[in-house]
């Protein structure tokens, strides 16, 4: 095949069925008697699709959509029904942490096993070891414990640096991200951002559409187990939010009016949301915000880590959870993060506020200094109205001139 | 192949220091309880029901004669039983990290050895101390042994990946061991069968190879077609069985 190395998975037409049977016995009457007893289940069906070396490619979808089973069988845990397909490179595969090890055996012996699972000779396994303790922060008398000693933060910190300190060309991850603790959730993101910069290829799936744009090169949306777009992240990550939305219907319109009611991510958060406030030449929150208006957003946050620098982004949002616009300290030129312990305030001028008459909301992230990982969020905020005095129809006022009416 | 040599190995140590972890007795259990089931064994078959071997005439003969044929058939058919249920229940491990299958039955056949090894020490230990000990059974003990584990591992993968599809034989094969077991002349030998049957025990593998350590290590007279059998045996079962593993491997995970 022509290019074929510059891919590193290539599938085509690849489908996916299960056969299942009412009774157990049905498979030997189908054996014995050659008669259709089956019902089949089809994961997946006519899946065509590349990833190129050294790509972030991202899979999005619902639960059940088949995503997981893409994986596996990327991963080479399980084998298509129908198709054709190619994994060029060794696949490392983290489809479910902690997969490989023993709740019985010491933090060290499981790693050992994982050494060896991945095939790490011998004279290696020293070096990975070390590799995999250092990352994972654990000391010594800890990792001389049974595993199931361990509290699941540590279980998951020791599999996710034992899944991940192996070398491969390809890393296959299902939802494994969002494990341990902030400062470990930080840490592991970064091994992904580094697999990327090594140009290495790394394939995984999330349901944080978040984390899937700021990863991710190219993305595809798997829907009953059939790609329903491939391409960019941002056309497929828009399709998928589409379709949520959609699904979502009215019925979430009017919780979400409720506004003010929705919490902050948690008060434990080392870098915290504290407020939000609108202010134009009529004061501060204003019973309702003038279309062309000056309108200045301030943004107030308590860091308790003096070495937690971050960054702070905001959207407005329409009531109906359209985004109509966001954007974040780090999307500055430079965009160099907030540092230091104490409280910080983040202004934003919008010299003439070009939305027309709505309802909207406030969205704050608190992000760290990468801009991917949310330290606190604060949805759906200082709802406010907003009165456009003019004639105009529309959601915004874009800047227009007439040239020609004759 | 070379690559998993040493997960193999750590997979053996996991599989032997997991199945005896937080009991007191430890890994001792691993002997302990082939020792008790070989006293049971030997109270009620030597002293109640007076079995006795014609060849071993002392007092202590059918001890002997009761350890040699009762060691690898522990190691037998525990490899089996285990390994009967091992894909079944590893099934959903399989699915989320790539491994090598065939070391899930391998492990439970080897590591059934265990007791085996120990007790055949014991064996020679005994016999040699009782000037009842043949140089030859050293020459014949790595031959069966190999014969015995081609037929365990090819038997045991067979049934490891049957049971995924049957899951009947989880039920059936323990019963079935047992009834094989009295089907072996472990507890009697074969001349308190009637003559007339003898012809049959060729037909079960597993009495083949005991007849076959019987004779190794106790001199005890064995028909040629049953030593012509032992190799026979090996051979089918081992070649089959690894055979059926490979052909119905791809059917693992799509058993959902």
């Amino acid at each position: 095949m022509s290019g074929g190395d510059s891919l590193a998975v290539e599938l085509r037409d690849i489908g996916k069925a299960y056969r299942f049977y009412n009774r157990p016995q049905d498979r030997i009457v189908e054996v014995l008697f050659r008669r259709k007893r089956h019902h089949l289940h089809i994961a997946l069906s006519g899946i065509t699709l590349d990833v190129h070396r050294g790509e972030t490619f991202g899979l999005v979808g619902e639960n059940g959509a088949g995503k997981s089973t893409l994986l596996k069988l990327v991963a080479g845990t399980i084998r298509p029904t129908s198709g054709r397909m190619r994994v060029n490179g060794r696949v490392a595969a983290l489809l479910e942490l902690g997969a490989g090890f023993h709740p019985d055996e010491t933090g060290r012996d499981n790693v050992m096993l994982m050494a060896a699972l991945n095939g790490i000779p011998g004279r290696a396994m020293d070096d990975y070891y070390a590799r995999v303790t250092e990352f994972a922060e654990l000391p010594a008398d800890v990792l001389a414990r049974p595993v199931k000693t361990y509290s699941s933060g540590m279980f998951m910190r020791l599999a996710f640096s034992a899944a991940t300190a192996v070398d491969p060309d390809i890393l296959v991850i299902d939802e494994a991200l969002s494990v341990g603790d902030m400062h470990f959730q930080k840490k592991s993101l970064n091994r992904i951002m580094d697999f990327r910069k090594a140009g290495k290829t790394v394939l995984f799936c999330s349901h944080n559409l978040y984390q899937v744009r700021s990863l991710c090169m190219r993305a595809a949306w798997i829907h009953q187990g059939r790609i329903m777009a491939l391409g960019e992240t941002e056309h497929v990550a828009t399709a998928y939010e589409g379709y949520e939305r959609e699904k979502e219907g009215a019925s979430r319109e009017a919780s979400r009016q409720m506004g003010s009611a929705a919490p902050s991510v948690s008060g434990l958060a080392p870098v915290r949301f504290l407020d939000a406030s609108i202010e134009t030449t009529d004061g501060v929150n204003p019973a309702y915000v003038e279309t062309f208006q000056p309108l200045r957003l301030a943004i107030e946050v308590e860091s308790h880590r003096a070495d937690l620098p971050f960054h702070v982004g905001f959207a407005i949002v329409r009531n109906d959870k359209e985004n109509i616009f966001g954007t974040s300290t780090h999307f500055r030129d430079p965009g160099h993060p907030i540092r230091g312990e104490g409280r910080h305030r983040v202004v934003v001028l919008f010299p003439s506020f070009p939305l027309q008459s709505g309802d909207y909301l406030l969205s704050v992230y608190v992000l760290d200094d990468t801009g991917i990982q949310v330290i606190d969020m604060a949805e759906g905020i200082r709802p406010f109205r907003v009165l456009h005095r003019g004639r105009e129809i529309g959601l915004v006022y874009l800047e227009h001139e007439w040239e020609a009416v004759s | 192949m070379t690559a998993r040599l040493p997960l193999f190995l750590l997979w053996l140590r996991r599989d032997i220091k997991s199945r005896y972890a937080g009991s007191i007795m430890g890994i001792f259990w691993a002997v302990l309880s082939p020792l008790l089931t070989i006293s049971l064994f030997y109270v009620l078959f030597a002293h109640i029901f007076k079995v006795r071997v014609p060849e071993l005439a002392s007092d202590t003969g059918f001890f002997y004669y009761l350890l040699t044929g009762i060691l690898p058939w522990l190691a037998m058919s525990e490899g089996l039983a285990r390994s009967t249920g091992v894909l079944a229940a590893y099934e959903q491990f399989l699915q989320k990290q790539p491994f090598p299958v065939a070391i899930l039955p391998t492990t439970a056949v080897i590591a059934a050895l265990l007791p085996q090894v120990v007790g055949t020490v014991v064996l020679i230990f005994l016999l040699a101390t009782n000037g009842l000990f043949r140089p030859s059974a050293l020459l014949y003990l790595p031959y069966l042994l190999c014969m015995q584990i081609a037929m365990t591992l090819g038997l045991g993968m067979a049934l490891s990946i049957l049971a995924l599809h049957v899951r009947d034989l989880l039920q059936a094969v323990p019963i079935s061991l047992q009834f094989v077991f009295y089907a072996t002349p472990i507890l009697y030998p074969l001349n308190m069968v009637p003559a007339e049957y003898h012809h049959l025990f060729v037909l079960n593998p597993f009495a083949c190879l005991i007849m076959g350590y019987q004779h190794a290590f106790l001199g005890t007279s064995t028909g040629n077609l049953v030593l012509l059998a032992i190799p026979l045996w090996g051979l089918a079962l081992g070649l089959g069985g690894y055979l059926l593993f490979r052909v119905l491997k791809p059917t693992l995970g799509e058993t959902l």
